[in-house]
């Protein structure tokens, strides 16, 4: 299934991408989220999982559908 | 009134809005390079009453996006100068500066005295401090924040809505600008938004950001909304706020006593960061360095651990802790706070 991953803050930094489509595995948010967490390059940054552009739970179970649009939000600190 | 009048003409603001402005008592936590932004623009438009707080003094790495600083400045409480420049541009403007850090302590009856608070501040944990105490006192958020290109804004706890932990639950330690970095005019813009934010809610017009995150990217110029909910699950209570912000289990450094004579202060920043503390108790081993410098730590040695956010204050506390160096603690101050505590009090040692 093909979707597009949008990164932001930190996880730009590391990735050095803010977006990219491609496909994944994974057909639930929590798959998803533990597959990302898994990734050693991103896995120290936290972040909340919006689907399109709608923020979800950590513990909410949201099925993924293709085309859906998936962005990892870390909170800043900077002021 | 024709000061005002560019802004009365206009239909969301009338004589009544106007009247509403200067009934207004806006708290802001944080006078860096948010504070800087926002201020002169909610002094100007005529807001009746500000409050700023924040125990920082001027240093010359903030020049470069605290605009309301020069470098004559250098040395003093940000707040008495952002005082002293809004009072001159504004004179209507009653300003009430707090040469002070947001604690658990002053942070409710603060809140008290003020309609909106505005967090323009650079940690997290005051953020989780802000939102709480917000909750406690019934007052709106108008949140800000920055990472390098990116800021956030949104406001919590607007007529009950969503607040900081159902967007972010817990607690995390993230860098902040000294230690990312960051240009002047992305906190310009961003700070600029959280002020459009503080008049909306004061005139009551337009839709607010409540239940919205609004992520602005000054590299790109793209902005994207996200919506989030309240959780109900997330409840703040007098106990809940003493729990997390009455209570420190980092210790404070204390320079009256003599803490000093078997501490020593480890500052685990990189060499190249300011303020430097130049001090016989300060050892300087940056974080990344310290595994080749774990021979000429002592097991029965005092260490108290500072950075800049606390995040690798935390890290090396951890790494010394698996290398049996045990009586090692995070200290609650950051290198700021302990560069003014250094030059405010006389060191016996």
């Amino acid at each position: 299934m093909e979707v597009t991953l949008k990164y932001f803050g930190q996880l730009v930094d590391v990735l050095g991408t803010h977006e990219e489509t491609r496909g994944i595995e994974q057909h639930t948010s929590a798959a998803l989220l533990d597959h990302l967490k898994k990734n050693n390059a991103i896995g120290h940054i936290p972040f909340q999982l919006a689907i399109n552009q709608k923020l979800i739970d950590q513990d909410e179970n949201v099925t993924l559908k293709e085309g859906d649009v998936i962005a990892l939000l870390p909170p800043y600190a900077g002021g | 009134m024709n000061h005002y009048q560019r802004q009365i003409i206009l239909p969301q603001v009338g004589e009544q809005g106007q009247q509403k402005i200067a009934e207004a008592r806006v708290l802001v936590i944080g006078a860096g390079g948010l504070g800087c932004a926002l201020l002169p623009y909610l002094a100007a438009a005529g807001v009746g009453h500000l409050g700023i707080v924040d125990g920082d003094r001027i240093e010359e790495s903030n020049l470069h996006r605290q605009i309301l600083y020069t470098p004559e400045h250098l040395g003093a409480f940000k707040v008495e100068q952002a005082k002293q420049v809004l009072q001159k541009q504004q004179p209507q403007c009653t300003i009430t500066s707090y040469p002070e850090y947001l604690s658990g302590k002053n942070a409710l009856e603060l809140f008290d005295h003020y309609n909106i608070i505005v967090d323009a501040t650079d940690r997290i944990d005051v953020r989780y401090l802000i939102n709480d105490a917000a909750i406690l006192t019934s007052k709106p958020v108008v949140y800000g924040s920055i990472h390098r290109f990116e800021g956030q804004v949104s406001v919590f706890n607007y007529n009950d809505g969503p607040t900081y932990r159902c967007l972010f639950p817990k607690a995390v330690e993230v860098p902040s600008c000294a230690e990312a970095g960051v240009l002047g005019t992305s906190v310009g813009i961003i700070g600029m938004l959280q002020a459009a934010e503080v008049m909306k809610i004061i005139l009551q017009t337009g839709s607010i950001l409540s239940g919205e995150l609004l992520v602005y990217n000054t590299l790109t110029a793209h902005q994207e909304k996200f919506k989030f909910s309240k959780k109900e699950s997330i409840e703040i209570t007098q106990d809940f706020f003493d729990e997390n912000h009455n209570k420190s289990e980092n210790i404070q450094v204390n320079f009256k006593q003599e803490f000093l004579e078997r501490a020593v202060l480890l500052d685990v920043r990189n060499l190249e960061e300011q303020p430097r503390i130049k001090h016989p108790s300060v050892l300087e081993i940056p974080l990344s360095e310290l595994s080749q410098n774990k021979a000429s730590f002592k097991p029965e040695q005092n260490y108290y651990v500072f950075c800049q956010s606390g995040r690798r204050a935390l890290q090396a506390v951890n790494y010394l802790k698996e290398n049996h160096i045990n009586n090692t603690k995070p200290l609650a101050e950051n290198a700021t706070q302990l560069k003014n505590l250094v030059t405010s009090v006389t060191i016996i040692k």
